[in-house]
């Protein structure tokens, strides 16, 4: 299989390493004129794309699994109107009960991560596997990939564009969720901590939200974009 | 090559089956009803028919790709596991290289990676895709997907070969090519074939036994064996003459 080319050429690599240094640029210059700490900056920006991370990886297995054990057959008319009533319940509803439960921990703020980036992978991978073609399959079928290979060559290379698409939603939803649950359960560190200790600064909290935006820019165009592109290409026959 | 020289044991019997679909809205269809057939070991069988008379239902019921409502398969001294399929649109699998896409039948066979490397090559060499063995499915032609899509048949040596109109997406040239390969690789190998066409001159060129589906539901119209010798010239009286029958069966 191809690898993704995250360059093409010595102008795409210095416009590549423009983008992964230019949020930490912003922030280093941010922090000095806003006079705030940049190490504990860095430090509640990493402790929150780590709890993004986490609950990602758990979302992205679930939804992953649940998708493909439920995209079609008998099992999908009954799970997918299931799963269709589940995303639509508002997560945040559920947020006093496991306040009650876990209080304002990691476990909670995660727990809503997960809640909130699973849908759109779940779906994405639904919609996407349910359009492959059924002589794909049947191929598949006739030259008995089961298992393992099942896995590796139909399943995994069929579902990545969906999971590619539900990703991007996915976190897209996840870094207003993860800051929200911050600020709602009082987390003492992370990007909503340091958006509670500057609220009353409009400046400050409109550079640190621009800083922020610029960030999430450069991995959508670094890490996303490109995997996106390289799935579908695959997919046309 | 003569029909007398074919191993007249049996392959595979349909046994009385039937088979109907139900759409969205609930109507339903019949596609098949009550089909009786023997195919035998080595033959080169086709199921001709017009569009709708189930032929490709009735050749993935066979090749257990679909499940008949009543009525059933039997195989006699092999399975389904023997088998290999060529369709329609070729089915290759897009994101897997020509090579990859060749390979993915001895994926389950208990052979060594080297062991199947080499037959892929060898398979390759065979179908004239050496050059492409890098390459993607989209970056081919119709012609050359069918050749992969007969590639990856062939390479498991199948004891039954099934084929779903492989011919009818490529053009004229393209597909008489194909055609004259695939004759003289089934002369040398004697595989089973069971093809499916709704092309007369196909049959004719290929059939040692051509069965004539009726149009919805799908029955046994006729079952015709054709002993004219090999290479059969296409423009000889004894091919007129049958395609005129066979013409004659097949239009509703």
């Amino acid at each position: 299989m191809r690898h993704v080319k995250l360059y093409r050429n010595r102008w795409h690599l210095i416009v590549t390493i423009a983008f992964v240094a230019l949020p930490f640029i912003f922030f280093l210059i941010f922090s000095r004129v806003a006079n705030l700490s940049f190490p504990e900056l860095m430090s509640n920006l990493a402790l929150s794309s780590i709890r993004l991370f986490i609950a990602y990886l758990f979302a992205a297995f679930i939804g992953w699994t649940c998708a493909v054990l439920f995209y079609r057959g008998k099992l999908a008319t009954l799970a997918l109107p299931f799963f269709d009533v589940l995303q639509s319940f508002p997560t945040f509803a559920a947020l006093p009960i496991a306040v009650t439960l876990w209080g304002p921990s990691e476990t909670t703020i995660i727990l809503f991560l997960v809640l909130t980036i699973i849908w759109p992978i779940f779906f994405s991978i639904v919609s996407n596997l349910s359009i492959l073609r059924r002589d794909w399959r049947e191929a598949a079928s006739v030259y008995h990939l089961h298992g393992w290979n099942h896995f590796r060559y139909f399943l995994w290379p069929a579902s990545r564009p969906g999971l590619i698409t539900g990703s991007i939603i996915g976190l897209g939803e996840g870094w207003e969720a993860l800051i929200a649950t911050e600020i709602i359960v009082q987390a003492p560190k992370g990007l909503g901590a340091f958006f509670v200790s500057v609220n009353n600064n409009a400046i400050v909290t409109s550079f640190g939200i621009l800083g922020f935006l610029l960030l999430i820019f450069s991995i959508n165009k670094l890490v996303w974009l490109p995997l996106l592109h390289w799935s579908h290409e695959h997919l046309e026959d | 090559m003569n029909i007398l020289k074919i191993n007249m044991s049996l392959a595979i019997s349909v046994n009385a089956v039937s088979k109907t679909f139900q759409d969205e809205n609930g109507t339903t269809t019949q596609a098949l009803r009550d089909i009786t057939l023997s195919i035998k070991s080595g033959e080169f069988f086709v199921i001709l028919g017009p569009s709708g008379s189930g032929k490709s239902t009735l050749l993935r019921i066979i090749s257990e790709l679909e499940t008949p409502d009543h009525g059933s398969i039997t195989w006699h001294g092999m399975s389904a596991e023997d088998c290999a399929f060529v369709f329609q649109q070729f089915a290759l699998l897009p994101w897997l290289t020509v090579f990859d896409n060749v390979g993915i039948g001895l994926l389950s066979m208990n052979i060594s990676k080297t062991e199947q490397k080499k037959r892929i090559t060898k398979q390759l060499r065979t179908l004239g895709l050496r050059k492409f063995a890098k390459h993607y499915p989209h970056e081919l032609s119709g012609g050359m997907k069918q050749r992969v899509g007969f590639a990856r048949a062939l390479v498991v040596s199948p004891k039954v070969l099934f084929l779903d109109e492989p011919f009818s997406e490529l053009d004229t040239f393209t597909a008489e090519t194909l055609r004259r390969e695939l004759i003289t690789l089934w002369q040398k190998e004697r595989f089973t074939v069971v093809m499916v066409t709704h092309n007369v001159d196909e049959a004719i060129e290929f059939a040692d036994r051509v069965t004539v589906l009726t149009a919805r539901p799908g029955t046994v119209e006729a079952l015709l064996p054709i002993t004219l010798e090999r290479p059969r010239s296409m423009r000889s009286k004894g091919v007129f003459d049958l395609h005129d029958h066979i013409t004659k069966l097949v239009a509703p």
